[in-house]
């Protein structure tokens, strides 16, 4: 009994010691790596999608912005200029006329950039020189905003429209241009086009709107500078208007093998066109290996993700896994049949696939190849033969590389950035590893 | 007199019978393939009608948003109003012991199902959760055209 009484004691003075007020706080490391301020030197051009609570309002409404910004690699915006797409409603070109970041070791910091008298605050990840991650943690007197993207650095030498040249497969979601009451409603617009010197000729795009969908039309389009903003030529910041599968929209030129949008009447679309690589398949048999795919969007439950992996060869996909969050309600599929690649065409990249989880439920999926390792992808599964689809979501394929894969060969140092799928109209940018 | 009492007899026998018409009409139109109750179908749509037992703005469970569990003349049924924002934004409250009907139609989730609601009345006020492709609308739906022109200054 004494001896029981002495345990006791013990530890309660252990605990008291341990959780007692006084107990000094456990400080976590302060972070390591090598960026610095310098690491943010330059013009990148951003892109953030997320939610805004404006001045009295009750309820957020969707955001997207994209632009450009310059940093002097010494913790000051000198300048850029972006455009706002709130729930189908735009405002152009707005100058942003200073601003400031801090950058940690980690390539953690916080970037302000200032717009007159209001500031939009990011919490930014580096995760190289060259780009890195950002959420809105805007908190003003005007507007509260949420959501979350990515900068990438731009290459001022591209700040033409000619060098936009060749092939480019795009991915643009989030909502449509439904004045109808009740929308607007979620869209993904996915394709592949061909410009020189600003002519779109052909195109071609799968639209899914609203659970509508249309399946490889052709359009033409075009590229150019904004005549209705002249202090904002393209050779500042990269920045253009386009019009593209009858939907007119601002660029902001990355490089010449990248190039955002923000779609500025229809809607409220944005996303990447990238150049396909002259190495992308130019039949089905080009397509082999590994492939990890994402895709996101909305189901009639609310937000849906799908993630999952797959080999091909010869038109076959085995070994396929895929993991499903539907509105919280999460399933791992892991016994799928029927999984084949079903068509493709090596002159746009386009290719469609499907798989079957038991008798009853068909996946189906629209894709255009980048590369021979990469590109977008479009869920488009509902019923056979009606055009419409139950699910509205998009996202990206890329090939796996490095496997097999062990806990040791992925240990590295990660960014990651996760957003409400509902929202996800931001490129994929998953996780990435970062080099200092 | 008498006859007015009659009247209002008759009137409530009338309205009951409906009610539990609907609530049959509701257990019958469910149909037992699970599969189509994965897909959202306009032609599927049923009324419930019933009185609030609980309602949460953001429930965890799937699928996550706002639920409202009513109790029916034949029994509790678990309904899926997508964005409690989009009934915020309508300036539309719900409280337990609130007579609500709904249209809207049962869906599977998992190994489980829930009623997806598309239309929410209280009283002479009704509001919609989702859209007739069933995808749950968001605030943005509720905009008017001023207060949509007021967000050119969001930066």
């Amino acid at each position: 009994m004494r001896r029981l009484l002495t345990a006791a004691v013990a530890a309660a003075s252990l605990w008291a010691t341990a959780c007692s007020p006084g107990h000094p706080a456990i400080t976590p490391p302060p972070p390591s790596g090598n960026y610095t301020l310098a690491s943010l030197s330059g013009q990148y051009a951003f892109i953030s999608n997320g939610e805004v609570f404006t001045n009295g309002s009750s309820f957020p409404v969707p955001l997207v912005r994209v632009g450009s910004f310059t940093a002097d690699g010494a913790g000051h915006i000198t300048g850029g200029v972006e455009d706002v797409n709130t729930a189908g409603s735009v405002t152009n070109a707005v100058p942003i006329t200073g601003g400031s970041y801090t950058v940690h070791p980690d390539g953690r910091g916080v970037l302000d950039l200032a717009f007159g008298q209001n500031t939009l605050e990011f919490g930014i990840v580096l995760t190289s020189t060259s780009d890195g991650l950002m959420i809105d943690e805007t908190s003003t007197s005007s507007q509260a905003s949420t959501g979350s993207g990515n900068f990438t650095k731009q290459d001022t030498a591209s700040f033409a429209i000619s060098t936009i040249a060749g092939s480019y497969v795009f991915d643009f979601a989030g909502l449509d241009g439904d004045t109808q009451s009740p929308c607007p409603c979620p869209e993904s617009l996915i394709g592949q086009f061909t410009v020189a010197n600003g002519v779109v000729n052909p195109g071609f795009f799968d639209d899914n709107d609203d659970g509508t969908l249309t399946s490889n039309a052709s359009f033409t389009g075009t590229l150019s500078t904004d005549p209705l903003s002249p202090q904002e030529p393209i050779t500042n910041s990269g920045r253009g208007i386009a019009l593209i599968a009858g939907q007119n929209f601002v660029f902001y030129i990355v490089d010449a093998s990248r190039v955002r949008f923000i779609s500025t009447n229809l809607g409220m679309l944005s996303g990447d066109a990238v150049r396909q690589n002259s190495n992308f398949p130019l039949d089905v048999s080009g397509i082999t290996g590994s492939f990890a795919f994402l895709v996101a969007g909305s189901s009639a439950n609310g937000g849906l993700t799908r993630v999952g992996r797959f080999t091909a060869g010869n038109s076959n996909l085995s070994n396929l896994l895929v993991d499903v969050n539907d509105a919280g309600n999460e399933v791992q599929f892991n016994n799928l049949s029927n999984a084949s690649i079903t068509s493709y065409d090596g002159n746009t990249g386009r290719g469609t696939l499907s798989f079957s989880n038991g008798a009853t439920t068909t996946f189906s999926f629209v894709f255009y190849l980048s590369s021979a390792n990469d590109g977008v992808i479009q869920e488009v599964s509902g019923p056979s033969g009606t055009n419409t689809a139950i699910v509205v979501a998009d996202g990206s394929i890329l090939s796996q590389s490095g496997s097999p894969f062990t806990s040791s060969n992925v240990c590295s140092t990660w960014a990651l950035e996760a957003q409400s799928p509902s929202l996800a109209t931001v490129p994929a940018a998953p996780a990435d590893s970062k080099t200092a | 007199m008498k006859s007015k009492n009659r009247l209002l007899l008759l009137l409530f026998m009338l309205a009951g019978s409906l009610a539990l018409c609907l609530s049959l009409d509701a257990q019958q139109a469910m149909p037992s393939d699970a599969q189509l109750l994965r897909t959202y179908n306009a032609s599927r749509e049923i009324s419930l009608v019933g009185t609030i037992v609980k309602y949460e703005t953001a429930s965890t469970a799937p699928p996550m948003g706002a639920h409202v569990t009513i109790q029916t003349a034949t029994g509790q049924v678990d309904v899926h109003l997508g964005n409690a924002k989009v009934l915020e934004a309508d300036h539309f409250t719900l409280n337990a012991g609130d007579s609500v009907r709904i249209v809207g139609e049962p869906m599977a989730l998992g190994e489980g199902t829930y009623f997806a609601a598309r239309i929410v009345q209280k009283g002479t006020q009704a509001v919609a959760v989702r859209n007739a492709k069933g995808f749950p609308l968001s605030p943005a739906s509720t905009l008017t055209p001023a207060q949509k022109e007021a967000l050119r200054g969001v930066r």
